[in-house]
């Protein structure tokens, strides 16, 4: 078994082993990492969710962790508006159809149960705490402390959830403390701030688990194993949360009361730190880890946190770190990551970028999508499926970034003829220039263009790089082609701004940010949006002055919810001065002449001014090849300017549809 | 009848709380009367009869008093604060030119703890959707 590459053998993920009775095929646990928000606001299972589990159950996974169900009839323990529930009879059937699309792809099916605890009531005006401690972010319910008598009757609710996943075909459940649900609370000294026998010590804290563990092992029975998942890190310990020693005692009392697993996670919802987003090195929390499996070494440990690369989670089993690999978030982007390792086609894997959009969507009550993966959550609709054409196109397209790229390759395998055209020299479009200047993790944004690369030499659709098409190169190949479609981004909008005055050094985000220009000392960015952000964050850095203006009132407009803070912290720690509600007047040899909100006009000082936002799409072209092919269609910013989830999926549709 | 203890005094002279207020008075601008945002210092956090700082909106701008803060159960903020005494400080210094992007940062990085006491839909007809999204609140912590 190789990586893809011939190089590394993965014999240590795809190795069969015994786990608590069952024979498990790899080391792969698919984790219930996201709750997809699919489902009915009554906890029934869609058929976009069965749609959806049978694309799971079909990854290859040793394991697979069905996302995480609410066990009480009122809800205390709902976190999100499409989660299932599993605190009645009447929903085992839809539960035994999950069971058995994950024994159909030949998995040990594990069902979680979920009680959002502190993040929990969604759908009531209030949440259940060990303590009355209010939440630390806005999208939450009021605590109200439970009692002693509602703990018990938790317990056995939680106890009654798991005996019908059992009834359902689950060969066992899980028990989640991540991110700050209830098991977590009682935990945590953060959020226990009882002084009767559920909160104190340690010991006192932990009651609370042991006495879930103990209920849910009862009710379920021996044969059915149960998987508890606990914090190596809360990253709330600055506040009054566990520390690390406090969070590893509390696992050995979770493995003392005879859990069958534990999978290690990091964090809680309101942690000072990231944990899986990608400011966070990959293999950062391996440590943690490697201290639990060393702690109780006859423990099965599962383990994923920021471990995106099955070559390094290959390695960490190599060295006995953990025994299970605990994926979800790249098989969102990719759902034949493990087939495609077992098949050493690595090359060809669609990584996780980490753009959270997925978490995005979930705070917004949305159903969860996936930027890398544009059928996540489609799977259900025949249009989203790449079936043969049904004639066979000579396709063009125009430009090489996302969308054009995603468009050829789902053209290409319905088996229209494709070729690809680009003035620049290399796969990737404006997303190059936007990776080159992000301070994150390069790499994940890099990956892109690179898969876009290689999959156009294993599909075999020809590139042609460096190569303009306007209407005088149309008419020369008239008729070769029967369809065009225009991916070729946006551009800063010019017509928005004053005309630059002779000798200005005015440049193009794009050209400076694909280093086709080099920009002075002193710089004025306009446009406060994510290009303009990024590349007065990266210009900085390097050590210039720069100056950003925006005119909407506040800045990162068109950043992906997930990532606004991030810029605004940049920004400041940077301390990159920002100019906002202010619309330019000026460009001239001195400077940048803006006048804000209330009327009062600035000179900004500068010798370089760049354009990056408004953008607007290319009309132009539209225009120009209207007349000159059959069928002209367009996708991506050309379209409207918005980013790279939604290039993605243009070029997806467009290239299903074709 | 028992009386309530009175609240240790702050470090701070509430003339210059009122100045802060006055000075940034546009921050506010959104801020609908009836709102109130607590400022409890992290030392007094576990005392019994810590006092906190409250920003309490009228009609005519921010007033800056002092109250007990009676525990998460009765507490009538809307939002919780709990700054170190240095940023309590920093806050109310005249000098500093931007008192409220440091408190920010500080929120930010979790080096002042922010509550949310009141519910998100509370705090929008509020008029605090501005303030909160400069917190960058909603997207911290473990799904990052």
């Amino acid at each position: 078994m190789t990586d893809g590459n011939g190089e590394q053998p993965l014999s240590h993920l795809f190795e069969p082993v015994t786990w608590a009775g069952f024979d498990v095929k790899n080391r792969v646990k698919y984790g219930a990492c996201c709750v997809s928000n699919y489902n009915t606001r009554d906890g029934f299972v869609t058929e976009r969710e069965l749609a959806r589990t049978k694309v799971i159950a079909a990854t290859g996974c040793g394991i697979i962790t069905n996302q995480g169900a609410y066990p009480d009839p009122l809800g205390e323990g709902k976190g999100y508006l499409g989660q299932i529930a599993l605190f009645d009879d009447k929903f085992i059937p839809q539960f035994e159809k999950v069971a058995g699309y994950i024994h159909d792809g030949g998995a040990v099916a594990v069902q979680q149960i979920l009680h959002a605890g502190r993040y929990g009531g969604i759908d009531l005006g209030y949440c259940l705490q060990p303590s009355v401690v209010p939440q630390t972010l806005p999208h939450f319910r009021p605590p109200r402390e439970i009692t002693k008598e509602q703990i018990r009757e938790t317990i056995r609710l939680h106890a009654e959830a798991a005996k019908r996943a059992i009834k359902a075909g689950f060969d066992g459940t899980e028990l989640t403390s991540f991110m700050g649900y209830l098991l977590a609370n009682f935990n945590s000294r953060f959020t226990n701030r009882r002084t009767d026998e559920y909160g104190g010590s340690t010991a006192n804290r932990g009651r609370f688990m042991r006495e879930l563990i103990e209920a849910v092992k009862e009710a379920t029975g021996d044969k059915h194993p149960l998987v508890v998942r606990l914090n190596g890190a809360e990253l709330m310990d600055r506040w009054g949360g566990n520390d690390e020693d406090e969070c590893f005692e509390l696992m050995q009392q979770a493995a003392q009361c005879g859990v069958d697993m534990i999978s290690v996670t990091v964090g809680w919802q309101e942690a000072p730190e990231s944990s899986i987003g990608r400011d966070v090195p990959p293999g950062h929390w391996n440590r943690l880890a490697a201290r639990a499996k060393k702690l109780m070494p006859d423990m099965p440990i599962a383990f994923g946190v920021r471990l995106p690369s099955p070559i390094m989670a290959d390695q960490c089993l190599a060295e006995g770190q953990f025994d299970f690999w605990e994926v979800c978030r790249p098989l969102l982007a990719d759902p034949e990551l493990i087939r495609k390792a077992a098949q050493a086609r690595l090359d060809e894997v669609r990584r996780c970028v980490g753009s959270l959009n997925c978490l995005s969507r979930m705070f917004r009550d949305l159903p969860y999508t996936c930027t890398m993966n544009p059928a996540l959550g489609h799977e259900v609709e025949p249009n989203y499926r790449l079936t043969p054409a049904t004639r066979r196109k000579r396709i063009m397209i125009i430009g090489a970034g996302p969308a054009g790229m995603e468009c050829a390759i789902a053209a290409t395998k319905r088996g229209h003829h494709v070729v690809v055209f680009d003035r620049e020299s290399r796969i990737g479009g404006s997303l190059l220039g936007y990776a080159a200047h992000d301070l994150a993790h390069k790499d994940d944004l890099m990956s892109v263009a690179e898969h876009y690369r290689v999959m156009a030499a294993k599909l075999g659709f020809e590139v042609r790089l460096g190569t303009e098409v306007n209407a005088k190169m149309m008419r020369g190949i008239l008729r070769q082609f029967d369809a065009a479609v225009i991916a070729a981004g946006a551009r800063p909008d010019l017509m928005a701004l004053p005309a630059p005055e002779p000798g200005v050094s005015f440049f193009s985000a794009p050209d400076v940010a694909l280093g086709k220009v080099k920009p002075g000392r002193r710089t004025i960015v306009l446009g406060g949006g994510k290009v303009g952000l990024t590349l007065a964050e990266s210009l900085r850095t390097s050590g210039t002055d720069v100056v950003v203006v925006e005119r909407e009132r506040r800045l990162a407009g068109d950043v992906m919810p997930t990532w606004k803070w991030r810029h605004t912290a940049w920004i400041e720690e940077l301390n990159i001065p920002t100019m906002t509600d202010c619309r330019v007047v000026r460009i001239a040899g001195e400077g940048v002449t803006v006048i804000d909100g209330k009327g009062r006009e600035t000179v900004l000082a500068a010798d370089t001014v760049i354009a990056a936002s408004p953008e607007r799409g290319n009309q132009e072209l539209f225009t120009e090849l209207e007349w000159s092919i059959d069928e002209l269609y367009g996708c991506g910013d050309a379209l409207v300017p918005r980013g790279l989830t939604q290039a993605i999926r243009d070029g997806y549709r467009l290239g299903c549809w074709l | 009848m028992q009386r309530t203890p009175e609240p240790e005094p702050l470090q701070l002279d509430p003339a210059e709380c009122q100045a802060l207020l006055d000075r940034h008075a546009p921050l506010f601008a959104g801020i609908k009367a009836g709102a109130r945002i607590g400022l409890l210092p992290e030392e007094n956090f576990d005392s019994t009869a810590a006092a906190m700082l409250v920003w309490e909106a009228t009609e005519q701008g921010m007033v800056a008093a002092y109250r007990r803060f009676p525990g998460f159960d009765a507490v009538e903020v809307d939002l919780l604060f709990i700054p170190d005494h240095e940023t309590l400080r920093r806050l109310h210094d005249p000098a500093n030119p931007l008192p409220f992007a440091d408190l920010k940062r500080k929120v930010r990085r979790r080096e002042t703890l922010l509550y949310v006491v009141k519910p998100r839909a509370g705090l929008l007809d509020l008029g605090y959707e501005e303030f909160l999204d400069s917190l960058g609140l909603t997207f911290m912590g473990a799904c990052r």
